[in-house]
């Protein structure tokens, strides 16, 4: 019993809730309100990771709360092992940081804004804590219902299309999610997910295979794998891009944490190999890699470029998945916390530079590298980084997924990630050598930004410019010491290829 | 054998006689030196002293590095004497000498390379042949001879003496050291100097300009000598060059005389000569009977030494030269001696008034005398006494038995040929007065130095090829930029190539909303047989 993992939940559920009410005092005390939410909330994280390091190293750190102590086949509980401590450390940093830049970045509507984000890290935080699947079914139509107004955020016509196919799309899997939670808990009576995987095998095989295609389908519609790929590229590209970095960076991370949490340790690994669905991961994710780094080059719009190349990116870690060794996992794990954060990095340092342009054309950027010349290096940088070179993050995921591609003898795959690399190198320099055409700089552009201070010595934009140079240095730093992760990652691992000791320490044998 | 601490020098007989025949012409130049010269005499006592000092070092040496200081220190005073006539000249000749010393540098550095630190006989062809050329500017050989008729002809009397009776010999006492067996280019050269000396002489009114093609033509018959390579052509060249020192160095000294009682060089106008100067054209007529080679005259001895020492061709060869050369003697002799002997004497007899007589003063008249009685005594004697050479040099086991009536008869029928033939030519008189100089080749070498500087500079000239280069380059440049344009190449072929791709590509995948979803049930569909068909194994 850990109080702790209700407070991860509860701080940023009440955090939304209070904004509204203290509005109606004062609207400056918003924005001290959110800061205070959000770095307790990173700070209650950080607490559990320290307080439990020593038993991560030794693989066998869990915790677990039931709430209103009730006991788990009857009440719900929140667990937390070492693959949910690594998401949720993940949400955790982006969250603050994502507010952080936030607050410098959003300058209208900001009391719905700030309700609908902090909601919608609550569900993430949920979703990841959650020992109950209908519990996490909740959190991902909560997750689906508080970014749809996000993503219509700016009001345009093209948010507002976006939106209602996000919505459309996000309802549509929440409810197949649905459709499979019933039949579990037709099959089995039960909702809890240790109890689940325990018993799993006792349902018949169709009623199995009929389960488990359900949730793969839900999946595959919100993490947005090949044939249910269109609405992401608009939703995240027609949002701010603050929002454009929790959906592209954190929620398709979350996603995939709920495909690693349902296919190894509810179902078991065994269920999909007997089904021959591993297969069908697998180069589904490959062919929504390619066709993501091929529809990145089409495009003119820099936004939907990151977008298309985050379906890139997340089909690649897909299919890595599906391969099922521990060299697989820790290359698709490295690679979802680097792209989480290369992601963020450039959609905020993107929308950072949006601010000075007409709009998000690539006709529109050039000369733009001379507008902020800091920010556009970080950007630069980070591109490098997804490109995959060497000494920076995106490189240490790529290396470990190739390898585990080749361990697997599958040398096509390799190929088309490389191809995939070649791509992206192609339409990130597209746009670099846009930015530094045409010098003709209107200086008055300069000072479009909105620059009132915060407090006295510290504008808005010197926040946004902070937060873009932290997740840089994370960009960095991740990559060059990519080493001393290995002790948290590892233990995920341990976590995933074991799912016994899950429902053992759920359920206290 | 006498040595010297580190700088070895020797002596043997040849050398001795050498330096006893070399001594005694430069005695003979001085005393005609001290009657021609009218002023500062010490200071040519004192170059002329070096000078000797020079050449006997010359002679002695056996080191390359002592050898070539002696050559260069000959050159120096030999060009410092030839102030006494005019500078330019003396700054020609020590010019043309020095580039001279510049290739004997050269040669004398290769031999060294080859392992010839001292004088003595080198067997490489190669190194022979470069030795006679660097040795040429210094003696004269042909191809490097232009210098020596303007030089020899345009010196005082008494160093004109020096330089052609002993100077151009000192470069043939050098090959008779380095080339004991004989060299055909030396043999070669040799025969084409004695008919070029001799056509050169005969075409000349100057009788200083003809001694001195005459030099070039008796050092022919010394390089032939030489190049022949057998013992006997080597001492003909030995016996011709001591007559020809002597010989040479009387008639010098006694066309300053000439010179002073016609105040001109002009042949032609040597009237009454006899008369004028019994003594002189007397020594001068010996003197020529000696070099061309006349039956029992010295000359006639080496030249059949040189003769008897070769093959049949190039015998011919020197027959037909010899009526040259006796011609270019006999117009001397005709014009200069012969010509007004008779009427001469008539005229003396019928006048009473004696115009021709002369005061004399006794000191000055034997200081005069003596150089031309001192410089023909030895070739009397020669003449008497021909094996006195060779005793001299210690060869007495030679003796010149070899006057057969057939060569004796031979040379007077050439003689008389030649004779016939100098009448028949009225004389060979011709009105050749042209003046010889090497202002004209120095003038010849300074348009063609200009000249291939100009060419060089055109070449060259960096700047002009700067400007041309710069505008090939101007143009070529949008040429080029547009051939290897990789941007657009890059931007047309590859990059819109590809993105029109991908759109296309994006095109036909996208779908409207509605068919969107149709997708999902598909999708399900799909994963359902799929399902299916993996239970039922038949995957």
């Amino acid at each position: 019993m850990n109080i702790n993992l209700l407070l991860i939940i509860i701080i940023p559920l009440t955090t939304a809730i209070l904004i509204p009410l203290l509005d109606l005092i004062s609207i400056k005390i918003r924005k001290v309100i959110v800061f205070i939410g959000s770095i307790g909330e990173l700070l209650v994280i950080i607490m559990i990771l320290i307080e439990n390091y020593q038993k991560i190293i030794n693989k066998n750190f869990f915790l677990s709360y039931y709430l209103g102590a009730w006991e788990p086949h009857l009440g719900i509980v929140l667990t937390l092992d070492s693959l949910g401590l690594f998401f949720s450390i993940l949400i955790g940093i982006s969250f603050f940081l994502i507010v952080l830049y936030s607050i410098g970045f959003i300058g209208h509507h900001e009391g719905k804004y700030y309700v609908l984000l902090f909601l919608v890290f609550t569900a993430m935080q949920g979703v990841v804590l959650t020992g109950d699947i209908f519990n996490m079914y909740v959190f991902i139509e909560l997750l689906t219902v508080s970014t749809t107004p996000l993503v219509a955020f700016l009001r345009t016509k093209e948010g507002i299309e976006a939106g209602i196919k996000y919505l459309v799309y996000g309802i549509i899997g929440g409810l197949i999610f649905f459709i499979g939670v019933i039949l579990i808990y037709h099959s089995l009576g039960t909702l809890n997910m240790a109890e689940v995987a325990a018993n799993f095998n006792n349902i018949p095989l169709r009623i199995r295979s009929l389960i488990v295609i359900i949730f793969l389908m839900s999946l595959i519609i919100k993490i947005g794998i090949f044939p249910f790929h269109f609405w992401l590229a608009k939703a995240h590209s027609s949002c701010p891009s603050s929002i454009s970095a929790v959906l592209s960076g954190v929620l398709l991370k979350l996603y995939l944490y709920v495909f690693i949490r349902l296919f190894w340790i509810i179902f078991g690994f065994n269920i999909l190999e007997e089904l021959g669905l591993n297969v069908i991961i697998i180069y589904l994710g490959l062919i929504s890699s390619t066709l993501g780094h091929i529809f990145a080059i089409q495009t003119e719009d820099i936004k939907r470029m990151l977008a298309f190349s985050s379906i890139g990116h997340i089909g690649m870690i897909f299919s890595t998945l599906a391969l099922n060794t521990s060299t697989a996992f820790y290359g698709g794990l490295i690679h979802i916390m680097s792209h989480l954060f290369m992601k963020s990095a450039l959609f905020l340092s993107a929308g950072y530079l949006l601010r000075f342009t007409k709009g998000h054309n690539i006709k529109d950027l050039s000369g733009i590298a001379y507008v902020h010349p800091t920010i556009f290096t970080s950007f630069f940088i980070v591109s490098l980084a997804m490109m995959g070179i060497p000494p920076l993050n995106g490189f240490v995921g790529k290396w470990y997924i190739v390898k585990a591609f080749l361990e697997a003898g599958q040398v096509f795959a390799v190929v088309l990630i490389l191809i995939g690399s070649l791509l992206a190198l192609l339409y990130y320099i597209r746009f670099i050598n846009i930015a530094f055409k045409n010098i003709e700089l209107d200086f008055s552009v300069k000072y479009a930004f909105v620059t009132k201070p915060l407090f006295p010595g510290f504008h808005r934009e010197q926040l946004v410019i902070l937060v873009i140079l932290v997740f840089l240095v994370i960009v960095i730093f991740s990559g060059v010491f990519y080493m001393y992760l290995d002790e948290p990652i590892l233990a995920a691992i341990e976590d995933i290829l074991n799912s016994h000791r899950y429902i053992n320490f759920v359920l206290g044998r | 054998m006498i040595q010297i601490y580190l700088f070895k020098f020797s002596l043997n007989n040849l050398d001795i006689l050498f330096i006893i025949v070399g001594v005694f012409l430069n005695l003979l130049t001085l005393i005609s030196a001290s009657v021609y010269l009218k002023e500062r005499k010490l200071l040519f006592y004192i170059i002329n002293f070096v000078y000797l000092i020079a050449f006997i070092m010359l002679i002695i040496t056996k080191t390359w590095f002592v050898f070539l200081i002696a050559w260069e220190l000959v050159t120096i005073t030999t060009s410092l004497m030839l102030l006494w006539s005019k500078r330019k000249l003396s700054i020609q000749y020590f010019i043309l000498q020095f580039i001279g010393s510049a290739i004997l540098i050269f040669a004398i550095i290769t031999a060294g390379k080859m392992g010839y630190v001292n004088i003595g006989p080198i067997t490489e062809n190669w190194l022979q042949n470069l030795f006679i050329i660097a040795l040429g500017m210094k003696s004269a050989i042909f191809g490097l001879h232009f210098w020596l008729a303007p030089v020899h002809s345009g010196a005082p009397a008494p160093v004109s003496g020096i330089l052609s009776g002993w100077v151009v010999k000192l470069g043939f006492i050098t090959y008779i050291k380095i080339i004991p067996e004989g060299n055909n280019l030396l043999l070669f050269l040799g025969i084409i100097m004695i008919i070029y000396g001799a056509y050169k002489a005969l075409q000349f009114t100057d009788y200083k300009v003809i001694l001195a093609y005459s030099t070039i033509s008796n050092l022919g018959y010394i390089g032939l000598g030489i190049g022949a390579g057998t013992e006997l052509a080597i001492l003909g060249s030995i016996y011709h060059i001591i007559i020809h020192g002597f010989a040479k160095t009387v008639l010098f000294i006694g066309s300053a005389y000439w010179e002073k009682e016609y105040n001109t060089r002009e042949i032609y106008d040597f009237k009454y000569a006899y008369l004028r100067k019994p003594l002189n054209s007397i020594v001068t007529a010996f003197s020529i009977l000696s070099l061309m080679g006349f039956a029992f005259f010295p000359s006639y001895y080496s030249k059949y030494l040189i003769k008897h020492s070769l093959s049949v061709l190039p015998v011919v060869v020197l027959h037909i030269a010899s009526i040259i050369t006796y011609l270019y003697s006999i117009r001397i002799l005709y014009w200069a001696v012969v010509r007004d002997m008779y009427t001469g004497l008539i005229d003396r007899l019928n006048r009473k008034d004696n115009i021709y007589k002369l005061k004399i003063n006794f000191l000055m008249n034997f200081r005069h005398k003596l150089p031309l009685y001192a410089g023909t005594i030895p070739l009397i004697i020669i003449l008497v006494w021909p094996e006195i050479i060779f005793s001299i040099m210690g060869i007495a086991n030679i003796k010149l038995e070899f006057f057969g009536i057939k060569s004796i008869l031979l040379n007077t029928l050439i003689f008389f040929f030649a004779i016939a033939l100098f009448y028949l030519n009225k004389g060979f008189k011709f009105e050749n007065r042209r003046d010889i100089s090497l202002d004209s080749y120095f003038i010849f070498f300074y348009k063609l130095i200009n000249k291939t500087a100009s060419v060089l500079y055109r070449l060259l000239d960096t700047e002009r090829l700067f400007d041309a280069s710069y505008k090939l380059i101007n143009r070529m440049a949008p040429v080029l930029y547009k051939l290897l344009d990789t941007e657009k190449l890059f931007d047309v072929l590859f990059l819109r190539f590809l993105i029109n791709l991908c759109r296309s590509l994006y095109k036909s995948i996208y779908l409207s909303f509605q068919f969107q979803l149709i997708w999902i049930p598909l999708f399900f569909l799909f994963l359902l047989v799929w399902v299916r068909l993996a239970i039922e194994n038949i995957l």
